[in-house]
């Protein structure tokens, strides 16, 4: 009996962990973060600090709006980097950043349509699909600037990624927009609904006459598009652009959208929390700058709440 | 101890918070007997099965294995086993990648100095699957059996330790008639070599063929136990649930009135012979035969989830080629699969939006979403309509739902397509007699509201009950029609194995 006691206080335990590290739930961590940041480093809400974090954390937020939506059908898209680190090359190489982002906007349809094409038609798991796909975009990267990849961002990115409307940062504004905007779709209108379903139960939806392919792929494409707007902001946030511009956000997005209660799974994930799974994220990372840990730490914390977030998203063992 | 009972268990108590799954149970079976433990979904069948396997622990009561009192506090499975008490569950427990001796001597291999003596094991699973009947060699990987051979590999498994108990739960949920029949040819030869055989099921036709004795719970409690042949079908159902059989199925209000669903000569990918069919408005029509007959498929293809390879199928006589679910939708048929739970709905998903799905289009705001007045309107409507047993709002995930209501909830879902055919399969798999009574009397308010209404089932009472005619399949063709007043089980079976050549029905699914 005392075992069995054991094991449901575990249960608890991992409820309340569970219920604090994913879905609308992460807000209450966010505000842990947010207190404990107050008590150990006060500069941690220096103007400067906030805004900076704010925008960084927008352009992960965008990334992970997409990652959101593959996840809910059942994929998971390792390419966003990727396609963000082409979108920087497109911007700073074309003639002007409107050329460049509407060359990585057909790119990005490409992109899509291939993972959907290889992950839908052909069977092959989302993971290995979307990861070739990393391999053949960072080799068309190098290609395209002969491996010397370093340029200034153009002048109207960096004001659009910089500037403000208001008080709102643009991509703030752009971010919460793409929140709201697919939260709305997926939950109040009926093509959103059925992107929703085609990844709760493909077989029923299917039956119920619903092209779960089609779903599938605009899910892709959703990501692929918005890793664009994503890679144009960070090339006008960072200013630069190096070979390794963007690397990182693909694991990024991935943990927040778990964070914010996605599954593998698929069907679930909601963007509200999936912005407040974003913010954790990047609160962490701004504290441990703010603290003068070694940008190592950020590295293991990262990988400390991805792991965490993936633990405690399995479903719980049945006795 | 030649005479004490295999099996007794007395006073068994086991609440689950607030919740009393058993109380005050008490089951005997007796060495050479086949006793039925029979049940509503939610009885407290699992949960004694799941006491006599070692993997609950009973709050209170005793359990004597052969007259020997067995210490509950110390009952594990592996004390199960050792007892000679072996449990072949519903859900196989073999491992699809290996091959049948292997999952035989799962756990307990035979080896000498670390290595593996293959050749003797290969003999004994062999002498385990001469006794029952299985024609399967063991060194068949288990991926490649069907249903019917994975269940006797998974007897012979239980067999392989000395087994003196034996209990199938539900075992003939996957089986057809052929492979029933031979399943329990295997039964009765355990039984005559003094094994006491368990039999979980709630299907009356097979209690009344293969039991001596049963044992009834209802509501965790017994409410009933004797000798088989001292009861009938009625009397059972009574004790499963307080009512009687002949109130199971309301009969018809209305005439069955013009042709909804006409196919002719219709050939179906997977079916041997060509389809005619009508379908009527204001008829229940059944679908009769053995699994892999080819209802499921014949079915699917009206539903334009099977290709239609030739042959004409109209629709209020206007042609229809469904090449997909979507188009047989936009022609007004419903389909409700047999897998609810893996086709037929999103389990983690909120009632409401499968209630809603399929009106969503007409529910539509100023703002061009969905109107959350509307929607609720829509779906509180249908849970008051079909009784779902859901909070108003149907805001729980379906998952919450007993078998019954999820089932409610699908049909509730497919009622807002406005359909003029419904096809139902398998309407009450899984279902407790109480709520399938609830959905035999939607069924019949569907054709009474003159819908054409398909019934694929494979429980014959079910198709004899609801059924204003009886169409019967057989080896992927329709083999015959029968009217629904005046048709047995025997003239079914009859058509059936007329048209049946032993081993063959496998093919089709």
């Amino acid at each position: 009996m005392t075992a069995e006691a054991t094991v449901s206080t575990r249960d608890r335990v991992r409820g309340v962990a569970n219920a604090a590290l994913s879905g609308k739930g992460i807000f209450i961590a966010l505000a842990v973060i947010l207190i404990a940041a107050a008590i150990l480093a006060p500069n941690f809400y220096a103007g400067v600090n906030v805004g900076n974090t704010l925008r960084r954390a927008s352009i992960l937020g965008i990334i992970t709006v997409g990652q959101v939506f593959v996840l809910m059908v059942r994929g998971v898209d390792l390419s966003v980097a990727a396609m963000a680190g082409i979108t920087a090359i497109a911007v700073t190489t074309l003639d002007s950043s409107a050329v460049g982002i509407l060359a990585a906007l057909g790119i990005a349809v490409l992109v899509g349509s291939a993972n959907a094409w290889l992950v839908v038609r052909r069977g092959v798991p989302a993971f290995v699909a979307t990861f070739g796909m990393v391999l053949v975009l960072t080799g068309a990267q190098l290609l395209w600037t002969r491996g010397g990849v370093s340029a200034q961002a153009p002048a109207d990115l960096i004001g659009l990624a910089r500037g403000s409307l208001g008080p709102i940062a643009i991509p703030v504004l752009l971010w919460l927009l793409a929140t709201a905007a697919s939260t709305w779709w997926t939950s109040r209108t009926p093509s959103g609904r059925r992107l929703v379903l085609s990844g709760a139960n493909p077989r029923m939806a299917q039956l119920s006459g619903i092209a779960v392919g089609g779903k599938q792929w605009l899910a892709f494409v959703i990501s692929a598009v918005l890793a664009v707007i994503g890679g144009a902001l960070l090339t006008g946030f960072s200013g630069y652009v190096d070979r390794s511009i963007g690397s990182g956000l693909e694991l990024d997005s991935i943990t927040a959208a778990l964070l914010g209660g996605a599954r593998f799974k698929g069907g679930e994930g909601s963007f509200v929390a999936a912005l407040g799974g974003v913010l954790v994220l990047s609160a962490l990372s701004t504290l441990v700058v703010v603290l003068g840990l070694r940008p190592e730490t950020q590295n293991i914390l990262k990988g400390v709440v991805l792991i965490l977030a993936l633990t405690l998203h399995l479903p719980a063992r049945r006795r | 101890m030649a005479d004490a009972p295999a099996i007794q268990l007395e006073g068994i108590g086991k609440t689950y918070g607030p919740v009393t799954a058993l109380d005050d149970v008490s089951l005997t079976v007796h060495r050479g007997e086949v006793h039925a433990l029979m049940g509503e979904n939610g009885a407290g069948k699992s949960t004694l099965l799941k006491i006599l396997s070692g993997v609950v622990r009973p709050d209170a009561g005793t359990l004597r294995v052969l007259g020997e009192a067995v210490e509950l506090g110390r009952y594990t499975p592996g004390a199960a086993r050792d007892l000679g008490v072996a449990i072949v569950h519903q859900e196989f427990s073999l491992i699809p990648s290996l091959t049948v001796a292997e999952n035989i001597f799962l756990g307990q291999e035979r080896a000498r100095g670390g290595v593996l003596r293959e050749a003797e094991m290969a003999a004994r699973a062999r002498e385990l699957l001469a006794r029952v009947s299985a024609s399967v060699a063991p060194s068949t990987r288990v991926e490649t059996l069907s249903v019917a051979q994975a269940q006797l590999v998974e007897i012979a498994k239980a067999l392989a330790s000395d087994v003196k108990v034996i209990a199938l739960d539900e075992p003939s949920a996957v089986l057809s008639g052929a492979e029933l029949r031979g399943l329990f040819e295997v039964i009765r030869a355990l039984a005559a070599d003094g094994v006491a055989v368990l039999y979980v099921s709630h299907r009356i036709d097979e209690v009344f063929e293969l039991c001596s004795r049963f044992s009834v719970l209802k509501d965790g409690r017994n409410s009933g136990a004797g000798a088989i042949e001292e009861t009938d079908a009625d009397s059972l159902i009574s004790l499963m649930v307080g009512r009687s059989l002949s109130h199971l199925f309301p009969p018809p209000g209305v005439e069955p009135g013009s042709a909804v669903l006409e196919a002719t000569n219709l050939e179906v990918l997977g079916l041997a012979a060509p389809v005619n069919l009508t379908l009527r408005a204001g008829e229940i029509v059944g679908l009769a035969g053995l699994q892999g007959s080819g209802r499921t498929r014949l079915a699917r293809a009206l539903f334009g989830d099977v290709p239609i390879l030739g042959g004409s199928l109209t629709l209020s006589s206007s042609p229809l080629r469904p090449g997909s679910p979507a188009d047989a939708m936009r022609g007004r048929i419903a389909y409700l699969p047999e897998d609810r739970k893996g086709m037929g709905l999103a389990l983690d998903k909120p009632v409401s939006l499968h209630i809603s799905m399929l009106a969503w289009k007409r529910l539509r705001s100023r703002f061009g979403g969905i109107g959350r007045m509307q929607e609720r309107t829509l779906v509180d409507k249908a849970i008051d309509a079909l009784a779902i047993k859901t909070a108003k709002g149907g805001a729980a995930p379906v998952r919450t739902l007993s078998g019954g209501n999820q089932q409610k909830v699908v049909i509730a879902k497919w009622l807002e397509l406005l359909p003029d055919v419904i096809i139902f399969d398998e309407p009450t798999r899984g279902i407790d007699v109480g709520s399938k009574e609830q959905i035999y009397g939607i069924l019949r308010n569907l054709a009474d509201a003159g819908k054409a209404v398909l019934v694929v089932s494979s429980e014959l009472i079910e198709v004899l009950g609801l059924s204003d005619r009886i169409l019967v399949m057989a080896d992927g063709q329709i083999v015959g029609e029968l009217p629904g007043t005046g048709a047995t089980e025997e003239s079914i079976m009859r058509l059936i194995a007329s048209h049946t050549t032993h081993g063959k029905n496998e093919a089709a699914a």
